[in-house]
């Protein structure tokens, strides 16, 4: 009998690695296949014409003492990384709580929230740019009407990642129903006990909601800063880099490189070095979210 | 028999095939970008053109790809052994190209059909296209910029519309007449933006006479005649602003937005295709086109769109018939009234009728003493790291001098790691 069974087991197995077969297909010849190659390249001076010639670890020590923009791109990269994240997870948490208190109507203003997401992103890019327009753009219009004058934003060396930061708030609609659901997770008598021993809704949020959210939060910090890290199309369209290179984030360096240098080995070289410290920090993280979580 | 004397003989082969067509016509592949407007018009009728002259034996298959697509694309297909037998590409770079031998060689070609390239084609593109000896590129169309003026601006300030500045001094005291400002301080109308269009700090360093390439063939930016340069420039800047003028600029967009089409801005240095835009979106519009204003010698800016055979072309006497047919004088003619741009033929330009044109002749006589951004194969894109160093000066954030020798660090760096890595 158990024979049989293992067997119908087998098969049933055997179906669905059929199934997955296209996904693991796709998986390991563009995705794996790429990852490994550009390994592979990283070590080598490869200009797309002629074969990839192998030079060691030259590119690595050209990254690390004769590329001084890289550095300044990688902290272009991170001051937009956690600069978005951060605004996206106060922001996020804040307009979930009011639209979980405010249950009626929630499900529309969720979907009004979430529609942002789900547009095509070129076009909302010139909608921002001409809402950053310093005359007549939107944003300094309604600054001045209290009397502020605003930056240049995009053309600003000091205004152009805040302005990018502000502008990736828009997608803010995903990280605004994960948390929804978070919050309709927390079990309503810890909020009833809570009230029985007098606590106010200040110490209702920090003690109860905080705590209880810590995974959610957690999981929109490391999805966020990862989703961040690969900023590029902001810039690419938008800004081209500039002004004087403020915007010349990580990716949009690696793309110039290999497609207008056509640096690939180093390009690849690059990519790695960003890698090698993204897996770190996703890994010190998930340290520190430990500590964090004590249940 | 010499390698020319085999080529001329093959070449009239392929001449002579095209009367008795007895094989299955070559198919060649074309990549271009003229995908829309008169440009793509007179293209396909070209192509049709060639294809009907050389029935049975040649035929050009041609795909016209966007300018944002085409760059991504076609160095995709090289590096995956699939770029086309002939290809536009960009002429200020044709020497990094024919370093990684993917370019054929055309000067036996052209020796072979009798054609001296000195003779067809101007100075600057010329030079852009050689390598080593060789000519790895034809130059199919190219640019020049130059100063463009309101005339109806000009009179409202009372400035003689048909006598354009010469110098810079000149210029800015005409700029200053034109210039308007608005009730809050803003700029209405700006006589001259340094910061409008095509203009481009090389451009002012060549017209002080400056080379960015010293008497030992090494590229230097900070030179005491750069940084010199550059000072001027950020005083042009400065005395209108930089916040304002940024302010001023973001009005304006391209096509009918433009603030020179608008008539916000006196002068100008734009590109000469903009005569195109100006037709386009302001027929009207009462305009004048001269030399960029001088501080020492003459000098702007020229770049543009070669034509190029892969050196992996199965066939390649084909490829490049087909490539002088379309530098023949015959059809850049045709092409010139419907480009918007230059054609890099030299006698075809020169063509009487074309010459009638003022503002064809003024492009034609600037192609004359035109420079193109000196091409350095360890430093390709080194001009980028000037143009940063422009704008560091240029924001405060650096003083010229110390912007350029970073810059000039930069790109030596540059040069040392093309060294390690080749």
């Amino acid at each position: 009998m158990p024979k049989r069974r293992s067997k119908y087991f087998r098969r049933k197995t055997l179906i669905g690695y059929l199934f997955a077969a296209p996904w693991l297909l796709g998986m390991s010849l563009f995705v794996l296949g790429p990852i490994i190659a550009t390994l592979f390249l990283s070590f080598t001076t490869y200009d797309m014409i002629n074969p990839p010639r192998w030079i060691g670890l030259v590119n690595y020590k050209i990254l690390f003492s004769l590329d001084p923009s890289f550095w300044k791109a990688l902290g272009n990269t991170f001051y937009y990384m956690f600069g978005s994240v951060f605004l996206k997870v106060f922001i996020g948490l804040f307009f979930a709580i009011l639209l979980s208190n405010a249950l009626r109507g929630m499900r529309i203003f969720r979907t009004i929230y979430f529609l942002p997401v789900v547009l095509p992103s070129i076009p909302v890019m010139f909608l921002w740019m001409m809402m950053f327009n310093p005359k007549s753009g939107l944003i300094n219009q309604i600054l001045g009407f209290f009397g502020v004058e605003g930056p240049l934003w995009l053309n600003s060396p000091v205004w152009s990642k805040p302005a990018m930061i502000l502008m990736s708030l828009w997608g803010i609609g995903g990280i605004i129903v994960i948390f929804l659901a978070g919050l309709q997770d927390i079990p309503e008598y810890l909020y009833e006990a809570a009230e029985l021993d007098g606590a106010n809704r200040v110490q209702k949020f920090w003690r109860i909601t905080v705590p209880m959210l810590m995974p959610v939060i957690f999981f929109n910090i490391v999805t966020g800063l990862i989703g961040a890290s690969q900023v590029f199309a902001e810039s690419y369209i938008m800004t081209g880099g500039g002004p004087l290179e403020s915007t010349t984030f990580v990716n949009l360096k690696i793309y110039l490189l290999a497609f207008k240098d056509v640096k690939m080995g180093y390009a690849s070289a690059m990519a790695w070095v960003m890698f090698m410290i993204l897996v770190p920090m996703t890994i010190l993280l998930f340290k520190i979210a430990k500590k964090w979580m004590n249940y | 028999m010499s390698m020319k004397k085999a080529l001329a003989l093959m070449l009239v082969f392929v001449m002579l095939l095209s009367t008795f067509s007895l094989a299955r016509a070559t198919k060649i592949k074309f990549w271009h970008m003229y995908i829309s407007g008169p440009s793509k018009d007179i293209m396909q009728e070209i192509i049709a053109d060639f294809n009907e002259a050389h029935k049975g034996v040649i035929e050009v298959e041609d795909l016209g790809i966007s300018f944002w697509d085409y760059w991504d694309k076609l160095r995709v297909a090289m590096a995956s052994r699939q770029e086309p037998d002939v290809f536009l590409n960009d002429l200020g770079n044709v020497g990094m190209r024919a370093s990684t031998g993917i370019l054929l060689d055309l000067r036996p070609y052209l020796e072979a059909a009798d054609l001296s390239p000195e003779e067809i084609f101007f100075n600057g593109p010329l030079s852009m296209c050689s390598y080593e000896g060789g000519i790895y590129a034809l130059p199919l169309e190219t640019d020049v910029r130059l100063l463009f003026y309101n005339k109806d601006l000009f009179r409202e300030a009372g400035l003689d519309p048909e006598k354009p500045p010469t110098t810079w001094e000149e210029l800015w005291e005409y700029a200053d007449r034109i210039t308007k400002v608005d009730a809050d301080g803003n700029y209405d109308i700006v006589g001259f933006n340094p910061l409008y269009g095509q203009s481009y700090f090389w451009m002012y360093a060549w017209g002080n006479g400056v080379s960015f390439i010293d008497e030992n063939g090494n590229l230097v930016v900070n030179s005491p005649e750069v940084v010199k340069s550059l000072e001027e420039w950020c005083d042009m800047i400065n005395r209108l602003g930089l916040e304002k003028l940024l302010a001023f600029g973001s009005n304006f967009g391209w096509g009918a937005a433009d603030a020179f089409i608008a008539g916000k801005v006196g002068m100008g240095i734009q590109v000469g295709n903009m005569v195109s835009n100006i037709k386009a979106y302001a027929p009207d519009l009462d305009y004048g086109i001269a030399h960029i204003p001088w501080p020492k010698q003459k000098a702007t800016w020229s770049n543009g769109f070669s034509l190029e055979i892969s050196s992996r072309s199965k066939h390649k006497l084909a490829a490049v018939e087909f490539a002088l047919y379309l530098m023949s004088d015959e059809v850049q003619l045709k092409l010139a009234g419907k480009l918007s741009s230059l054609i890099g033929n030299k006698r075809a330009a020169y063509n009487p009728e074309l010459m009638e044109d003022p503002e064809w002749k003024m492009q034609i006589e600037a192609l004359e003493y035109t420079k193109f951004r000196p091409f350095v194969l360890e430093a390709p894109l080194w001009y980028m790291n000037l143009q940063t160093a422009v704008e560091e000066a240029m924001y405060g954030k650096k003083t010229p001098q110390q912007a350029l020798d970073d810059a000039q660090k930069l790109i030596e760096a540059d040069i040392q790691k093309y060294k390690m890595t080749h």
